[in-house]
């Protein structure tokens, strides 16, 4: 177990932080309620309520409710404000022992017509944690993007987090790889949340509400993953009025509705590929254009109000890629994957200062590549079950302690199956069970202090590991203008992902087992936030972390028949550490936000490399993103987004030699190579425009049409070097990234 | 001003020394200029020629001959268990320039056993290039269910195979074809479809194939179904299928990996190869074969 000194030290601090829960005076008084939206109804994530003039306050948690316990009675102004929208007070007087139950709606304000980008509030919500970020869909929708507007393409744009390139929406988040990073959606671990190979993520900006991201330094309340999180959560629907979109674009289109029903709401949002016009035209005028490609997805959700302190919501999303590609007249290949996830979720408030949730959650992946070759068939079934339970608790004794705990519970089934000419060649079953605990406070014991400590244990059936990982974090209040944040967390993954940033329609799973431990690592970080003016803010992060015992597919397995399973792997370690900073400005007519990102990332594997540390290919020092909207009248808004990056690392070729093949015709003609990617590509930059007209549709709706320039300057950004070595000498070539591609959409909202 | 103040004053200069500090230097190797040696040992068959050149630069034209090494001291050593030599046997360089045959034209390959090349009285004093193997086991065809039948037929030629054995690991095999009449028969599609000329595929190979592949039968053989991708041209040819040992092994495994990327393997990423030579690079390795004369058919 690897609890070492550090982590026995930050047990001891989370015991002693405990240790003062006082009990709740019965002379205290509470609050607490939903808030939600005022036009839609929507439960509003993150809202701020506090108690005016005092140091009282909450925020509203995962399911839009906050609670605020421990008041003295009173009189007292009791404020409600979400970012974007008008605040709220009331006068409310409290009496002794009172528990009030107050829900309260939200409406946009007209001021922030351009809301802000990033969002976080100031009383102490996870979401301005450190090392934490909310992206909302309005950014989602207003950036220029390839084919679709993409979440993780917008959360791309943010310091500490980069792409691997233009054709990967992977999330490579503080040196991390993607399959470091937890995705949840609704309480859901999503497995491969691609569409078109990886080009970009399954989750349709209709459907979402609310979108998370933890880029280091995560709670308690999430693990499983050595990097960080994206919690994503799709709408409730619409509780007041029927509403849709209808958005067409060249090559994809959506749908969505969503409204009221005497119990709740609904929402429902489609999505699908248009492709098929633009594929039968290159099909006559360029080769090796797929028979056939579509790709779609549906994302669902109903919510039954059962009472004032019970709801029940039963949320679905289904997608599936297609592709049929023949590559000659005796080589074809045959793809169809894609992702389902069913979450049922019953949330009920237990008492006045207790709230409690309960998710029953599957998820299903699958693959199922065939390619055909001169005969001879390789055929892969890939299939990826996990169905789990999960329950979370909220308690808030008093006004000082914020605790919450819960279990996540599941089984979980990984089955490969090849077979190559006709032979099943592997049939790999992998089950395990798994189960996690946490239990985390969050405590003010100063105006100034919040600090959160959390401990959480996981136990992976596979292997029979149990690990338990501390976590703490520690916010100052300076100033009412400026923060200072600190963090270190202890992290365990018990998962591996073989990918390939290029095509992301083979991934596949693999778990620890005897002999392939779960890999581990520390994270440590250190925060400043300021607000030097309303609607400015400044973030400084630095972060250092470490990689232990990674655990990944040998590339050099070339058949993995007869083999023991720890033989698959090669084993290794790494570290990460960087500097992030984030300017923004959240309002006004002119709004958006720079991100920069100093950052080294390294990777050693035993007899790789001459066994040192190297840079992954994903490695960049410096990564820049500039994003500004400006809202040029009332009908138009523009926006443009400018990235720049440090050149990816690659390996250089050095030398070459040619070797007689005893097993066939041609000579093999190997490489001497130099160290391991200790070159690099150009530097990547790129300028992406934007330009939103706002109208009305025949007076049914609103509409926007959206007028976007990918790569407005055509810069050939470099995705790798090839090289060909069936020339004497071998060429090199360059294989570019997106040219210039304009791109038109049009969305009508009903 | 926010940078006044006196917590910051103290902060930001140490927080920028420690990043400054850990900025790495990480710089790329030049070329360097290795040995390159080449050899196969095939079980029952005579002693290999062995190759001897150097290495190019990448954007340098590879001639054999102009990078072939002479006057080379070379020898093959059959080791015994304890290490010590059983026999040796040594190389005289050929009228062709970097290409050494061996002195005893009647040894024989035996399999099982280790094998080390050791090449010195290179250009630089004290050079010396060593590396060993171990020759699989060699193993027989107890049958093969047709010699004859149809491209792509459901009748597939079926080797019935004894055992072979190679220590610490299963036994890995490449099949590879070789067209005996290529001039009076075409490719068949795959191979048809493909850019290079005909006589690049006269003889063709499946890649490595574990034995985890096959049944074992309960008398110790083996049921091997050869490929079809392995076939490039129609009517007669020769089918072989290899068992090799670890530097053949690792040598195309790697290869795959550099050229072919796969996997995980990142776009443009180029790995190296691995060699299992000392003092240079290339390839010493062993295999132990089977072969047998079939007849494609067309559909």
């Amino acid at each position: 177990m690897h609890l070492h000194r550090t982590g026995a030290f930050i047990c001891l601090i989370f015991l002693i932080i405990f240790f003062p829960l006082r009990a709740f005076g019965q002379e205290r008084a509470g609050i607490s309620g939903y808030v939600t939206e005022s036009t839609t109804g929507e439960t509003i994530l993150g809202a701020n309520v506090y108690l005016k003039d005092t140091s009282s306050g909450s925020v509203t948690n995962n399911s839009g409710y906050y609670i605020i316990s421990g008041i003295r009675p009173g009189n007292y102004i009791v404020v409600w404000s979400f970012i974007g929208y008008e605040e709220v007070k009331r006068a409310i007087t409290f009496e002794s022992g009172q528990s009030l139950r107050i829900d309260v709606q939200l409406t946009p304000s007209n001021l922030s017509l351009q809301e802000l980008v990033v969002e976080a509030d100031a009383l102490g919500d996870e979401r301005q944690s450190i090392g934490s970020a909310q992206v909302t869909t309005k950014l989602v929708k207003q950036v220029p993007a390839v084919l679709q507007a993409d979440v993780f393409r917008s959360i791309q744009l943010l310091p500490g987090i980069k792409a691997a390139s233009d054709f990967s929406s992977g999330l490579y988040i503080r040196g991390g790889s993607p399959d470091q990073t937890l995705i949840l959606l609704d309480r859901t671990t999503v497995y491969n949340p691609t569409h078109f190979f990886g080009f970009f993520s399954t989750f349709n900006p209709d459907a979402i509400k609310d979108i998370r991201l933890y880029k280091g330094a995560y709670p308690a309340e999430y693990g499983g993953r050595l990097g960080s999180v994206v919690d994503i959560y799709n709408k409730d629907g619409n509780r007041n009025n029927m509403a849709g979109t209808l958005s067409i674009g060249l090559l994809s289109s959506r749908a969505s509705i969503e409204g009221p029903y005497s119990k709740g709401s609904y929402m429902l949002a489609f999505r699908r590929s248009t492709l098929e016009p633009v594929l039968a035209v290159l099909r006559n005028q360029v080769d090796n254009v797929p028979d056939g490609f579509y790709f779609y997805d549906i994302n669902g959700k109903l919510n039954f109000d059962a009472d004032a302190n019970n709801r029940i919501s039963v949320a679905f999303y289904s997608g599936v890629d297609d592709v049929k590609f023949p590559i000659g007249e005796d080589l074809r290949f045959n793809l169809n994957y894609g992702n389902r996830t069913l979450s049922t979720t019953w949330t009920r408030i237990l008492s006045p200062t207790v709230f409690a949730n309960l998710t029953v959650t599957g998820s299903n992946y699958f693959s199922t590549p065939l390619f055909e070759f001169g005969g001879t068939a390789f055929e892969r079934s890939n299939t990826v079950n996990d169905l789990s339970v999960k329950s979370d608790f909220e308690w808030m004794p008093n006004s000082d302690h914020s605790v919450r705990t819960g279990i996540w519970a599941g089984h979980l089934t990984l089955n490969l199956k090849d077979r190559f000419d006709g032979l099943e060649t592997l049939n790999s079953l992998i089950e395990t069970s798994y189960a996690a605990f946490y239990i985390q406070d969050r405590w003010r014991p100063h105006t100034r202090w919040t600090i959160t400590a959390g401990l959480r244990g996981n136990y992976f059936t596979r292997g029979d590991y149990f690990r338990l990982d501390p976590r703490i974090s520690a916010d100052y209040q300076l100033s009412s203008r400026l923060k200072l944040q600190a963090a270190y967390g202890r992290y365990h993954q018990f998962l591996t992902l073989i990918t390939n940033e290029a095509f992301s329609g083979f991934d596949v799973w693999l778990t620890t087992a005897d002999g392939v431990e779960p890999a581990w690592g520390d994270q440590f970080g250190l925060g400043l936030k300021y607000t030097p003016k309303r609607n400015y803010n400044v973030e400084v992060e630095a972060y250092y972390r470490t990689m232990r015992g990674l655990f990944e597919l040998d590339p050099r397995t070339p058949d993995a028949a007869g083999l023991d399973y720890a033989d698959l792997f090669r084993f290794g370690t790494g570290y990460a550490y960087g500097l992030e900073i984030l300017l923004e400005k959240t309002a006004g007519r002119l709004n958006g936000f720079i991100g920069y990102t100093y950052g080294n990332t390294r990777r050693k594997f035993e007899n790789y490399n001459n066994s040192n540390f190297y840079p992954p290919k994903y490695d960049r020092t410096h990564d820049a993103n500039v994003v500004i909207n400006y809202n040029l009248s009332r009908k138009w808004m523009l926006t443009s987004v400018f990235s720049y990056a440090t050149g990816q690392a690659y390996t250089e070729p050095l030398g070459r030699t040619r070797i007689r093949d005893p097993f066939g015709t041609l000579p093999t003609d190997p490489l001497t190579v130099g160290r391991v990617n200790a070159s690099r590509l150009p530097d990547y930059h790129r300028l992406d425009l934007s330009a939103t007209y706002y109208s009305t549709f025949f007076g049914l709706g609103d509409s926007e049409l959206q007028i976007q320039i990918i790569n407005a300057y055509s810069r050939r950004n470099i995705w790798f070097y090839n090289f060909e070595l069936e020339e004497n000498p071998p060429e090199r070539t360059e294989v570019a990234l997106l040219p210039i591609i304009p791109s038109l959409s049009y969305t009508i909202y009903f | 001003m926010i940078l006044n103040h006196p917590m910051l004053k103290k902060t930001i200069p140490i927080l920028l020394l420690v990043i400054m500090s850990a900025c790495e230097v990480y710089r790329q190797d030049d070329y360097a200029e290795q040995y390159v040696i080449e050899a196969y040992l095939t079980a029952g068959e005579t002693l290999p020629e062995v190759r001897l050149s150097r290495t190019i630069p990448l954007n340098q034209t590879f001639v054999f001959e102009e990078v072939a090494i002479s006057d080379a001291d070379i020898m093959i050593r059959l080791t015994a268990a304890d290490g010590g030599s059983v026999e040796i046997y040594t190389y005289s360089e050929s009228s062709r320039r970097g290409i050494y045959t061996p002195d005893n034209q009647e040894a024989r390959v035996i399999s099982a056993r280790m094998y080390t090349l050791e090449v010195t009285g290179l250009d630089r004093p004290g050079d010396r290039i060593t590396s060993s193997t171990i020759v699989p086991l060699q193993f027989d065809i107890v049958s093969l269910n047709v010699d004859e039948t149809v491209y792509q037929s459901d009748v597939q030629f079926e080797f019935n195979l004894t055992r072979s054995f190679f220590p610490g690991r299963q036994n890995i095999f490449i099949a590879s074809s070789t067209a005996l009449d290529p001039d009076g028969f075409p490719l068949t599609p795959f191979w048809a479809d493909r850019d290079g000329e005909p006589n690049e595929y006269i003889q063709v190979s499946s890649g490595l194939i574990n034995e985890g592949n096959y049944t074992v039968n309960d008398d110790n053989t083996i049921d091997l179904k050869y490929p079809w991708i392995g076939i490039a041209y129609y009517g007669p040819n020769r089918l072989d299928i290899y068992a090799v040992d670890d530097n053949i092994f690792d040598y195309y495994r790697s290869l795959q990996t550099q050229q072919g990327g796969g996997g995980n393997i990142s776009p443009g990423q180029i790995e190296n190869v691995l060699w299992n030579v000392e003092g240079g690079i290339g390839l010493f390795g062993a295999r132990a074969g089977v072969s047998a004369e079939v007849f494609v058919n067309r559909e």
